[in-house]
Parts: structure tokens; C-alpha cells; sequence
């Protein structure tokens, strides 16, 4: 009884602190929601429509292929917005400068002489000589995403046109058809399946970092934690009550975050699956012994969080949280092949069928499991040397 | 004619309903050691802010080194060291470049070293603020209080929250500024604090001051020599037979003061009474009285009320 | 004159001396352009990141079709299974596969992050195969010129740099603001300052030049040694570095007085802070492509200062050709707003009630 009161102060003392509540609560929510705002349009573009500027020459060649482009920018779901210019060297370097300022994604341009060379090459053939091919010029703008994704599009068409007047030439073409194939996920991909397993851990993790290994340390600097092992409460009994109160947090913040992405971004999960409570269990087991093990190394609440701060970041976004992280180079591999969350979240999606663990399934759960008494008999250890 | 370093006719400031200060008036001699004493919250700080430039009075005439002001500015600023009640300074200075900051402020200042023996802290020049312990960092405070070697020291409760060593240190850092010539405006809801250092003290509540003059004879005025303090349950009929006696019950700690210049026959007049009455007794104290007294009587309340 | 140089060493002593401001100003930038650029970063442009093939030993014809196109490397196996499970564990990044008519092209996931247009190598071979027989090798060949963005050709990882110093000066400006009119004004530092002869704009002077000179040298270190680590190369333009850099800190400076009135609690002020920081890494465009994005969120994003500061900052470091006018067009909007504020709200630092 007195312990579960207790547990019941601890965990009003960390939900009371607007700091506390904003991180380990309202936070990981607004993440949430920025994250689905981001990435599902990464993954899966929807519907784009790119501005293309056509320098075309007057010619049968340079026609046929503005025709293309023309039927291809007309009607709802056009891919581009066209604008057709004859190719003349300042209508080009006009573009170009526009391409840089990003008002347009791509300019293809048929350079002159083309329509020449393309009768050319045909008449040639027909002899039975193969002439050297006609060049068509397409200007992209790097680090830019708009203008690679419109040169791809752009490539496709022109190399299906190209099948096009090999057939007209009279050839018989063999028809090959293209298909991709993702490993790595399993059916087809959905970021809210993704991600919520990987906001569950994310939340769990602050908890461990900010609600464990930051407040205990807070306890102790601030002579709460003296206090509470003078009164006649066994120690023990003070762990349990801690840990049902960190408990409580962790259960209202999984339950917050999972209300939302069932009800709002209709995921998928099953929330109450074993797989996903299992390897929950594991995550909140394994990331509250790192908080203890934070709140045992360090010396004072400053330094505390300095170490949370240092740890957030590259064990939050090398543990594969966000996006998958596995093909990275080793520069920063170590950190993604030594990091708990890594493990954990790939063996959760594994387990719930969203994405496949490039790392056995009891490797996900053997390395967690290190972590765990790795950091416990630290904890312990300290724990019993300094007697607090 | 006594030197009056500064001077206060009639201090006003209201916040909405509430008359923090109500009509204040004092004067402080030079050199002296002068006192607002009073519990929390019965406008010692406002009072002392409005001094030190802080809070503009709604009324009121300050007369400051014999010229009358309406608020104090940065020219009175100059000549005043100030001590407030709850300073936090910068963490990640040390204490000798946070009073060279302020050194730096100054016109005219003491030299740092000086400084650092007066607090004390010549061993702490190169800790951290933040790694001070509790009275040392009251000590820097008053360090910096007197960094510009001031006319006038304003220390608002400078002692709360320290322990009765570090209390007694600072104590004996404000004897020697007062030997050094200095008047000191100090507010404390410490009667012995009061009592100890006080020329002159100004018992404050409600906003206003109920009764001043030197303790001593502030003490005196009570007129009887010995109190006699007991905790007993609240009796009117008892209280009614001791009338002659000036019984002050003070009803929250159940404590009935009674003055007398005869403990034996009092004693036993309040026995009997008691056990005619059937109360019972508990923790007789036979002491002299002090500044506490003064209040209780003049309030009927304690100045630790709150506490 | 005295007290302004005083508060100026001071101000700046503390930024080295206070770990965490030290910390988000300087170390955080770095983690964040390792973790991004390295995970995102090199797919886009073009450097030397060829792709690993995975294709089957039996399978002759195709293995001359996918050595002959540029870009990739061809590696044999015996089993199918073989290549999935190298594709898995990231030893290679696709695997093609062709059967009865039909390209087959496994990609693994992370690969189509890191590079989205591995997805088109299966249309390319596809192309190849369906002319092979025709003993036409093109017609048309595609010849692509990348404009780099500005004089500078650099790599994606250093295309992000200036993000990265955006950050910085963000989180400097920012946070040194909440510090001094929030946090010093709460716990009564402004208070001790009040109570003697110093002038309020000494104080806001000698503050906030600290801050700025810190935050300056604090951008700068992160842009100079990205250069460094990243070995990439960049065209600075220091006079236009210093205007944009140094208003672009003002700017921020504007927008963390204004928060740190908005909200009186210390506390909440840099939880708002923080916030708003994750708000602009995301939308502003300097990590995250906004191309994609749904169109309010293009809008929304257009408004985060961040972006702009990041790209008057690829100007001034040659990496993006902008026109040098809207960038002090910019830089004086922002000075502008910073000396409102600061006039506004610096005048009430120091007032008594």
C-alpha cells in the first residue's frame, strides 16, 4: 500500500513538471505528427507535376517528340508543366538560371542539327551502316530532388520513344516489362506502420534518458532520494514504488501514442499483438536500465544531462527509429551495430510483419538483453558501494 | 541636531487593493545600523525596493544625502550598495570576475582584494558561483553590496536561510561596515537579528509601521521585567483573572505570555488557576523580554507566523 | 564604454564556460549533419557512389547488358537466395533478375532511401534488353549536364553545410536571447544589475554583442571545419558571408526576444525554443526535401526564417547563384526587426514598476 502511494508521488512529481510533461508527453506526439507530415511524401510521391522547359528545333524529329511532351502536360493528372522555346543559345542560358533558382525542374533541349542527324542515321541504316547517334542535352539542377525525379521521367519517356522508332524502322523488338521488388520491407510499405513501433521506442527512450537517468539523478542531487532512505521504507520497497511510478509514465505515454496512430493515422498494428507487447517489454526493460545506469555514472544533474544530450541524438536517429539506418557506412556504423534501439526496432517491425531485420531475430533480442544486464549490474554495483 | 542620511515622509505604493506599503515615514541616521523588522509580507521589501530605484512609490518624498527626490536614479545608484533578497548571479562566473563585473560598473570602487577578506572568500576567488555553498553565496552578495564602497547599504533579510554560523558571519561583516562608518538599512524577520545589530528599529505590518525607536527601548517600554511563557488551551475565565498581568494568548501555537515583576507569585497564581480550571500546563518558560514580545503585543500574532 | 567591453569578455566567457549552450551551438550541428548526410545524403548527387548489382552466373547476356551501363557494378552468384540475403544485409544494393520478358529488379529499402532513383535501373535494362536483338544499340542518346546550383560543384553532404551553420546561428542567437530576457530577468539577475548606476543599453549592448561575436565564431567554426571533415570545398565570399552571417544572428536574436516575452516562464520559453527548432529542421528545407511535400506545408515552410538564413548562406558560400540583393533585401528586414525589438523590449529591461 505505502508503496503503491509513493509511486503514486513519484509519478505525480514528474507529470506535474510542465518541462517533463511537455517532453515525455505532449512531444513525442507533435513529432509524430511531423514525421507523417515529412516522410510518407518521401516514400511514396504522390501525384508530382514538374516544370519542363522544351528548347525545340523546327523539324519531323523535333516535332514528333514535342508532341510527346505536349500529350503528356494536358488534363488533370499531367506530369508536366510545359513551356515550349525555340533553341536559341540565350533562350537556353535564361533557363538554365532559372533551372538554378528552381522556378523550373528540368530543361531538355534538342540541339540543332538534330532532326538532320536523326534523317541521317535513319537513311544510314537503312543502308546497313550504323551512324553515330543524335544527342538530345537535358539540364538538372543537383541536390535537388524535383529536378532528378523530372530527369528520370524524362529519360523513361524518351527511352520508350526510342523503342518506338526502332519499331518503325521495321525491327522486331522483344517486349521486356520491369518490375521492382523491395526486400528489406515486408508487403507494401506504409510509414505509419513504420514509425509507430519507432515512436513507442522513441518515448520509451526519453523516459529511460530524461524520466529515469535526469530525475534520479535530480533525486539524489537534491537530497530527496537521502530523505526518502532515512525514513523507515526499505530500500526496496523505494525501487518498486519508483519503478511502478516510471511505469505509469510509460504506460500513458505508449497509450497516448498508439490512441493517435490507430484513430488518427489508421496504422495498422495491433497494439495488443504479443509480438508488439514482447518486444515493448524488452524496449521499456532495456532503456530504463540505461536510465539507471545514466543516473549512476553521473556525478550531478549537470552532467546528466549532458550525457542525455550527447546520447539523444545519435542513439535516436542510428537506432533506425525514423528511417531505416542499416545501409550506412562505417564511419558512423559502429554507432548503428552498438546501439540497443537499433536491435529493438528492428526486431518489433520484424515480429509485426512491417519490415524485415536485417539481424536474426535472436540477435535482436540477445543484444537488448546484454544492454540490460550490462547496465542493472553497474547499477547495482554502484549502487551498493555508495549505500545511498 | 542628529545627521539623517536619508529620509522618507509619507511612502505609498498600492497594487491594486492591496496597500503593500501605506503611508511610511522614517529617517535614518549616518553611520547607523537601521532595521525594518516585521513579518513576511508586511512590505519590508517594497518599502526597501522602492530606495534602492527598483519600484516607483505612488506617493511619497524621498530625501536622499539631504536632496529631496521623486524615485531614486542612477546617481543615487551610485552611492548605494545593495543587497537583495534573493539573488541568483551568473552560475558560470567566479567570484572575483563577478565583482570585477561589477567593479567595473562603478565610478568609484573598493579594490577586489579587500573585498574578498571582508566576505571572507579570499580561498573561493576562482570557484564558480555555482559551486558556492549557501552562505558564501550570501556573502558575495554582500561583497558586491560593497564593491563601490557605498554611503548607504540596503540588505533585504540577508541572513534567511542560513545556518547560525553563517548567520553569525555575516553579522560580524555588518559591525565592521557600521565601524567603518557606513549606514546600513537592513529588513529581517529575526528579532535577534534586530535586536543584536539594530541602532534603530522600525516594527512594520500591514504596510505600515506600528512602533519605532532603539531596541532597548523598545523592550523597556514594555514595562515589566520577566515574561512568563506557557502553553496552555484557551480559557477565558482564566484569561479573565489574569487581566492585572497583560496576558497576550497567542492562539495558533497555544502560547500565553504573561508580564510580571514577580515570577514567584505569578507561578503560582497561574498553577492555581489552572487547576481550578482543570488545564493542564506544558512548557513553562521564565525569560526577559525581547523584540518578538514587542510584536505580540503591539499585533497579537507572531513575527514567524508564516514560518 | 568600459562597462559595455566588461559585459562583452563576460558574456563570452560564460558561452565556453556553460556546457550545454556550448554543446547545442557548436557539437549538435556536427551530429546532425553526420547522421543526415550520411544516411540521405549521397544519393542525389551523383558522387561516387556506384551500385553494387547482384545478378545470376548463369546469366550471360545479361551480365554484358548491366556492365555496360554506367553506374553500376556487377557482382555473380550462384542462387537466387544468395542475392537476397546479400541484398538484406546491405552487401550489395540491388539484384536484377530477367525472366520470360520480364525485368526483375530487387532493390533493398534502405538503398531506395539512400538513392530514390535506384528505382529506375529496372526500366533502363528493361530498355536494353528489349532492343538487344536488334543489333541497334541507340538512337538517341541522352546526354545529361547537372547544374550545380552555384559556382561551386560540391557533394550533397556539402550541399547541406549550410543548413548546418543555419542551425547554429538558430540555436545561438536564439537560446542566448531566452537567456538574457527570460532566464536572467526570471531569477532576478537583471534585478542585481538594476540596483546600480548601469544604463540599460550598456547592458543590452555589452550582452548581446557577446552573444553575437560567440554565435559568429561559433557558425563560422561549424562552416570551416565542415569543410574540413566533408573535404568539400567552398567559394566563400567573406564580405557576404559577414553581412549575411551577422544579420542572419540578428534576426534569430529578434526572434528569441520576442519568445522570451511571449512567454514569461523561463522554463517555457526554450521548451518553445526547442520546439520551434524541430518545427524549422523539418519544414525549412535544409535536411528534408520540401519538393513532395503536400502544398500548405510548402507554404507553411516558405515562412521558417531557417530557410532563408541557410540559403543567403549557400550564396555567400557560392554553393547556390541567387541574386545578391534579395539576399540584403533579407538581411535588412531582418536587422530591422531586431532593432524594434531589441528598442522595444530593451527599454523595459531595466524599468523600474
Amino acid at each position: 500500500m505505502k508503496i503503491v502511494k509513493l509511486a503514486n508521488y513519484l509519478f505525480n512529481s514528474t507529470a506535474r513538471d510542465r518541462s517533463d510533461f511537455f517532453w515525455l508527453l505532449v512531444f513525442p506526439i507533435i513529432l509524430l505528427v511531423i514525421l507523417m507530415l515529412i516522410f510518407p511524401s518521401l516514400y511514396e510521391p504522390k501525384e508530382v507535376t514538374f516544370s519542363l522547359t522544351f528548347l525545340s528545333q523546327n523539324g519531323m524529329f523535333s516535332e514528333i517528340i514535342e508532341r510527346v511532351f505536349k500529350e503528356l502536360s494536358i488534363g488533370k493528372h499531367k506530369i508536366f508543366r510545359l513551356s515550349i522555346l525555340r533553341n536559341t543559345e540565350e533562350n537556353l542560358n535564361n533557363e538554365i538560371e532559372k533551372l538554378r533558382r528552381r522556378n523550373i525542374d528540368l530543361i531538355v533541349e534538342i540541339p540543332e542539327g538534330f532532326d538532320a542527324q536523326m534523317l541521317n542515321w535513319f537513311m544510314l541504316n537503312n543502308l546497313g551502316v550504323t551512324a553515330s547517334s543524335p544527342t538530345i542535352n537535358i539540364y538538372s539542377l543537383k541536390h535537388n530532388i524535383s529536378s532528378e525525379s523530372a530527369y528520370l521521367t524524362v529519360k523513361n519517356i524518351l527511352q520508350k520513344l526510342e523503342l518506338e522508332f526502332i519499331k518503325k524502322v521495321g525491327y522486331k523488338l522483344r517486349e521486356v516489362e520491369s518490375e521492382i521488388e523491395l526486400i528489406g520491407i515486408k508487403s507494401t510499405f506504409s510509414y505509419i506502420d513504420f514509425i509507430y513501433p519507432g515512436i513507442v521506442i522513441f518515448v520509451v527512450f526519453m523516459t529511460g534518458l530524461f524520466g529515469i537517468g535526469l530525475h534520479l539523478t535530480w533525486l539524489k542531487e537534491s537530497g530527496i532520494l537521502k530523505r526518502i532512505m532515512v525514513t523507515s521504507l526499505p530500500k526496496s520497497s523505494f525501487i518498486i514504488s519508483y519503478i511502478i511510478s516510471r511505469i505509469y509514465l510509460i504506460m500513458l505515454q505508449i497509450t497516448l501514442i498508439s490512441l493517435i496512430a490507430k484513430f488518427l493515422f489508421k496504422t495498422t498494428v495491433n497494439p495488443l499483438s504479443l509480438s508488439f507487447i514482447g518486444y515493448t517489454s524488452l524496449t521499456v526493460i532495456c532503456l530504463s536500465s540505461l536510465g539507471f545506469f545514466l543516473a549512476s555514472v553521473s556525478k550531478n544533474v549537470s552532467s546528466a544531462n549532458a550525457i542525455s544530450q550527447i546520447l539523444n541524438f545519435p542513439l535516436q536517429f542510428l537506432g533506425g527509429i525514423y528511417f531505416p539506418v542499416s545501409g550506412v557506412p562505417w564511419a558512423i556504423r559502429w554507432l548503428v551495430l552498438i546501439n540497443p534501439i537499433t536491435y529493438l526496432a528492428s526486431g518489433i517491425r520484424d515480429a509485426l510483419g512491417i519490415m524485415e531485420s536485417p539481424y536474426p531475430l535472436y540477435v535482436t533480442l540477445i543484444v537488448p538483453m546484454a544492454w540490460i544486464i550490462f547496465c542493472l549490474l553497474f547499477t547495482y554495483r554502484r549502487f551498493k558501494l555508495e549505500e545511498v | 541636531m542628529a545627521n539623517f542620511i536619508l529620509e522618507v515622509e509619507n511612502l505609498k505604493k498600492y497594487y491594486g487593493p492591496v496597500k503593500a506599503v501605506d503611508g511610511v515615514s522614517f529617517k535614518v541616521k549616518q553611520g547607523s545600523i537601521f532595521t525594518l523588522l516585521g513579518p513576511n509580507g508586511a512590505g519590508k521589501t517594497t518599502t526597501i525596493e522602492i530606495i534602492e530605484g527598483l519600484r516607483i512609490p505612488d506617493e511619497g518624498k524621498i530625501i536622499f544625502m539631504g536632496e529631496e527626490i521623486n524615485r531614486v536614479g542612477n546617481k543615487q545608484k551610485e552611492y548605494i550598495g545593495v543587497s537583495l533578497q534573493e539573488t541568483n548571479l551568473i552560475p558560470y562566473l567566479t567570484v572575483k570576475e563577478t565583482l570585477d563585473m561589477f567593479k567595473t560598473i562603478f565610478p568609484r570602487s573598493l579594490d577586489i582584494t579587500e573585498v574578498l577578506r571582508m566576505i571572507s572568500l579570499e580561498d573561493k576567488a576562482n570557484t564558480y558561483v555555482r559551486d558556492l555553498s549557501g552562505g558564501q553565496k550570501q556573502r558575495l552578495v554582500i561583497g558586491l553590496a560593497m564593491i563601490n564602497d557605498p554611503l548607504i547599504l540596503f540588505l533585504d533579510e540577508p541572513t534567511t536561510g542560513l545556518d547560525p554560523q553563517a548567520r553569525r558571519n555575516t553579522w560580524d561583516i555588518l559591525l565592521e561596515l557600521k565601524r567603518k562608518g557606513k549606514t546600513i538599512i537592513l529588513t529581517t524577520h529575526y528579532m535577534e537579528e534586530a535586536e543584536f545589530l539594530s541602532d534603530w528599529v522600525c516594527i512594520m505590518d500591514h504596510g505600515k509601521i506600528i512602533k519605532e525607536g532603539d531596541p532597548k527601548s523598545l523592550i523597556r517600554d514594555l514595562e515589566k521585567e520577566s515574561l512568563i511563557e506557557v502553553e496552555v488551551e484557551a480559557n477565558s475565565l482564566m484569561l479573565e483573572k489574569l487581566t492585572l498581568l497583560e496576558p497576550v494568548y497567542d492562539s495558533k501555537h497555544k502560547r500565553l505570555i504573561l508580564k510580571t515583576d514577580d515570577i514567584l507569585s505569578t507561578t503560582e497564581l497561574l498553577l492555581r488557576l489552572s487547576k481550578e480550571n482543570s488545564l493542564q500546563i506544558k512548557d513553562v518558560i521564565i525569560r526577559q523580554p525581547n523584540l518578538e514580545d514587542v510584536f505580540l503585543s503591539l499585533t497579537g500574532r507572531s513575527l514567524r507566523e508564516e514560518l | 564604454m568600459k562597462i559595455i567591453w566588461k559585459l562583452f569578455l563576460t558574456t563570452i566567457k560564460i558561452f565556453y564556460r556553460d556546457r550545454m549552450t556550448f554543446f547545442f551551438t557548436l557539437i549538435f550541428p556536427f551530429i546532425f549533419v553526420i547522421i543526415f548526410g550520411f544516411v540521405f545524403g549521397s544519393g542525389s548527387s551523383g558522387e561516387n557512389n556506384k551500385l553494387l548489382i547482384g545478378i545470376l552466373s548463369s546469366d550471360e547476356e545479361l551480365y554484358k547488358i548491366v556492365n555496360s551501363i554506367e553506374g553500376l557494378e556487377v557482382r555473380r552468384f550462384d542462387s537466387i537466395a544468395d542475392i537476397r540475403q546479400h541484398i538484406l544485409k546491405n552487401k550489395l544494393d540491388a539484384g536484377i533478375l530477367y525472366e520470360n520478358n520480364k525485368v526483375k529488379l530487387i532493390l533493398n529499402f534502405t538503398t531506395m532511401q539512400r538513392n530514390p532513383f535506384s528505382r529506375a535501373i529496372g526500366d533502363t535494362i528493361a530498355n536494353h534488353l528489349a532492343k538487344s536483338k536488334t543489333k541497334i544499340d541507340k538512337i538517341i542518346s541522352l546526354n545529361l549536364n547537372p547544374i550545380d546550383p552555384g559556382e561551386v560543384v560540391t557533394t550533397g553532404l556539402g550541399y547541406m553545410v549550410p543548413g548546418v551553420v543555419a542551425i547554429s546561428i538558430f540555436n545561438g542567437a536564439l537560446f542566448s536571447m531566452l537567456s538574457i530576457f527570460s532566464y536572467y530577468k526570471k531569477r532576478g539577475v537583471l534585478k542585481r544589475f538594476n540596483v546600480t548606476p548601469i544604463r540599460g543599453y550598456q547592458f543590452i549592448i555589452g550582452m548581446i554583442l557577446g552573444r553575437f561575436i560567440v554565435t559568429f565564431f561559433s557558425a563560422t567554426v561549424v562552416l570551416v571545419f565542415s569543410q574540413l571533415i566533408f573535404r568539400v570545398q567552398f567559394n566563400i565570399s567573406w564580405s557576404l558571408y559577414l553581412v549575411t552571417a551577422s544579420t542572419s544572428i540578428l534576426g534569430m536574436m529578434a526572434f528569441g526576444i520576442l519568445i522570451s516575452n511571449i512567454f514569461a516562464e523561463p522554463e517555457v520559453a526554450s521548451n518553445v525554443g526547442s520546439l520551434l527548432m524541430t518545427v524549422m529542421i523539418f519544414f525549412s528545407g535544409v535536411y528534408f526535401p520540401l519538393d513532395f511535400l503536400p502544398k500548405y506545408l510548402r507554404i507553411f515552410g516558405s515562412f521558417l526564417p531557417l530557410g532563408y538564413v541557410a540559403k543567403s548562406i549557400r550564396i555567400a558560400t557560392g554553393i547556390e547563384n541567387g541574386s545578391i540583393s534579395s539576399v540584403l533585401n533579407i538581411s535588412l528586414i531582418m536587422t530591422l526587426i531586431f532593432f524594434v525589438l531589441v528598442f522595444i523590449f530593451g527599454n523595459k529591461i531595466f524599468k523600474a514598476e
